[in-house]
């Protein structure tokens, strides 16, 4: 019965193995073949049916059982017909354990989706996102902090421990902070290549946190840490359609709202001053706003995922 | 007489929680803590032991005296099958690893006590032994020889519950390399201020985060029926539902064309709600994969939120002025406007705002401004 229910769990897709749990179950009920299908109606337009499938209608034993709004068919087929008899009361035997295994399975699959749809949704982000552990082992990362990971970036990265390149000791002073203050996280800011880097350190389980003082030994600390660099602009698509812009307009607005002079725009955009001041002039009339900080308000209050 | 045995809903609410728990073992902390007070156990009276993962390897054992350890194995060797076998080959770990501990406070702690005590128990149900991961599931209701009996009714509860706890047990260690670091994610997304949708071409919501949850029981410009996403009117919904299907059609392209790759990231912009309270979302193609049923999906995302005050103490350890002061930036206040909301003079916004950059390390009010909406 173990083996079946662990058949159901495959940890290199992180999807139920029903090759192997229908083969367990047909084994079982001493079926010789075995034909399954997720389509509510049996047999299903793509299936290849085996030959005795067809031929031999008479010995097939089709169980279809329905979890949620999936339902999972069984077609199992015997040449004997005592094993036929012998299969449909082994499995009626079974079937509260099959039923378990695949409500199991399905809710599984159902938690892998998330986890795949998070871990996308992460890697996506525009900002470098870590997850560490108490003793900054790097457990997972997106794509974003890379950069800073290698060589000669901001931070390093030995043996899977996070090091911060020039104050080794910056994580676990980092923590101490953490503890000490009561707040749910933490937030420096570096100097790196003459930029200017955010870190928001945070406890990623802050409901677990209590816990741990009740099962020491079961639970480790996680923190989650949140690193992104002050001079990257909005994507230029998304303020074109907010503001209906030019592209050359919206190029001007996601370096502005950075913060920057308007000396600095001209620079990064190779627009002369007075054009960079001509398109902020016209869109502080179109939005009725008077400040660069309330242009960067509105702007990153809106900027998408 | 509670009658708990025969109440139907209550004993199919935990069956139901209880597989739940398999496939997230942190779950059954709670779940043992509700059962105990449905079944009324104070400790020292009745005891009802949680879950412990034992690990064998990293000494993850409970800090029991050598004694109470032997009386431990001792009482699982003999009187339970399950882990007996496991048990006899690993038992030399099993009483070294308790050395590599020295956690006073657990020593101190009920469970300890109660253990260390007697061992003679009555009820110890579903425990379970991975000899692969080397780890320990136990679930136990135990009452010790000294204690008078559970009611019948509680017996009953707990006898219809005991099939179920020990499919727990069996199966958590099946799933539970499967946990790992990406619920970790999961946890991560919630924890953003920013509602998260990710929708397929009939507006059904194969995920959304706690903040779209929160839009959605506003209802404002947002609901949520049968699991798919409504909006406010008719017009709005067909609108909803012709640019989700345009933005999913994005996956289809070819590769080899270029236009997908300039399409890929490229945020539609979807305007909802009523006159009054209209709102942007940004809507973009998400992915086509096998565990997410080849379909192809769709991100949908709304604006970030003005924090408040609190929020931002405990996020940057900010005063509550400086939270205030931050909050009415965000919201794309000026300085002067600032000053009269705050009432205070406007030299004294100063101050605080200049308290803000040293805090937090920037230099100007776009610098602050951003790094507060990043940081959500």
């Amino acid at each position: 019965m173990l083996n079946m229910m662990r058949s159901i769990n495959l940890q290199q897709t992180g999807r139920p193995n029903w090759e192997a749990f229908v083969a367990y179950l047909a084994n079982y009920i001493g079926a010789e073949h075995c034909n399954y299908s997720f389509h509510s109606e049996f047999p299903p337009p793509n299936l290849e049916m085996t030959s005795s499938l067809e031929s031999n209608s008479a010995n097939i034993l089709k169980v279809q059982h329905i979890v949620d709004d999936k339902s999972l068919w069984f077609a199992f087929s015997f040449t004997n017909p005592c094993l036929y008899r012998l299969g449909q009361e082994r499995l009626a035997t079974v079937e509260s354990c099959v039923e378990t295994v695949l409500q199991l399975a399905v809710e599984s699959e159902r938690k892998q989706c998330r986890q795949h749809i998070a871990k996308m949704c992460v890697e996506r982000a525009q900002i470098g996102l870590l997850t560490l552990d108490e003793k900054g082992t790097i457990l997972d990362r997106n794509h974003i902090i890379e950069p800073l990971l290698h060589e000669g970036g901001m931070f390093s990265c030995q043996q899977n421990q996070l090091l911060l390149n020039n104050s080794p000791k910056w994580f676990e002073n980092q923590i101490e902070q953490l503890e000490l203050s009561e707040h749910d996280s933490i937030c420096t800011t570096l100097k790196w290549q003459n930029k200017l880097i955010h870190c928001i350190l945070s406890n990623a389980l802050p409901r677990i946190k209590q816990r741990v003082v009740m099962y020491p030994h079961h639970q480790k600390q996680q923190f989650l840490l949140m690193v992104y660099m002050a001079d990257t602009p909005p994507s230029i698509t998304f303020l074109q359609q907010l503001y209906s812009l030019s592209e050359a307009e919206a190029l001007i607005v996601s370096w502005f709202s950075l913060g920057l002079s308007a000396e600095h725009v001209a620079e990064k955009t190779g627009y002369t001053v007075n054009t960079v001041y001509s398109y902020i002039k016209k869109l502080y009339a179109t939005m009725s706003i008077h400040k660069q900080s309330q242009l960067t308000a509105l702007v990153w209050q809106q900027q998408p995922l | 007489m509670r009658n708990l045995s025969a109440n139907t809903a209550l004993v199919n609410h935990y069956i139901q929680r209880i597989y739940q728990a398999t496939l997230e073992p942190d779950l059954i902390y709670d779940l043992v803590d509700d059962l105990r007070r449905d079944i009324d156990a104070p400790y020292g009276a009745f005891q009802v032991e949680n879950i412990t993962t034992h690990r064998m390897e990293s000494g993850f054992l409970m800090n029991y005296d050598q004694k109470a350890i032997d009386e431990y194995a001792r009482y699982y060797i003999e009187l339970d099958p399950w882990t007996a076998a496991g048990f006899r080959n690993i038992l030399s770990h099993f009483s070294a690893s308790h050395k590599l501990l020295a956690d006073k406070e657990y020593c101190h702690s009920e469970f300890y006590r109660d253990w260390g005590r007697v061992n003679d128990v009555r009820y110890a149900i579903g425990s379970g032994f991975d000899m692969e991961n080397g780890s320990l599931f136990k679930v136990s209701f135990q009452r010790h020889a000294c204690q008078p009996a559970f009611d019948e009714d509680i017996e009953n509860f707990l006898n219809i519950l005991h099939p179920h706890l020990t499919h727990f047990v069996q199966l958590s260690t099946v799933f539970s390399d499967q946990a790992g670091n990406a619920s970790l994610w999961l946890n991560t997304l919630d924890t953003m201020a920013r509602p998260i949708w990710i929708l397929n071409r009939d507006l059904r919501m194969i995920y959304y985060n706690a903040c779209a949850e929160e839009w959605m029981s506003n209802g404002h410009v947002l609901s949520s029926k049968y699991g798919h996403l409504r909006a406010t009117n008719a017009q709005q919904q067909q609108m909803l539902m012709q640019l989700v299907s345009q933005t999913a059609d994005i996956l289809d392209f070819d590769i080899s064309k270029k236009t997908r790759q300039k399409n890929y990231w490229r945020h539609h912009r979807v305007v909802l709600g009523h006159h009054d309270q209209l709102e942007n979302f940004w809507l973009s193609p998400f992915a086509t994969h096998e565990p997410l049923n080849n379909e192809n999906l769709v991100l949908m995302t709304g604006r970030k939120p003005i924090p408040d005050t609190t929020q931002l103490t405990n996020s940057y350890g900010l005063t509550n002025r400086q939270a205030q002061l931050c909050a009415l930036l965000m919201e794309g206040r000026a300085l002067s406007e600032a000053s009269q909301h705050l009432n205070i003079s406007i030299n004294t916004v100063r101050n605080v705002l200049a308290a803000c950059f040293h805090k937090l390390g920037v230099k100007n009010q776009s610098e602050l401004i951003q790094l507060l909406f990043n940081g959500m």
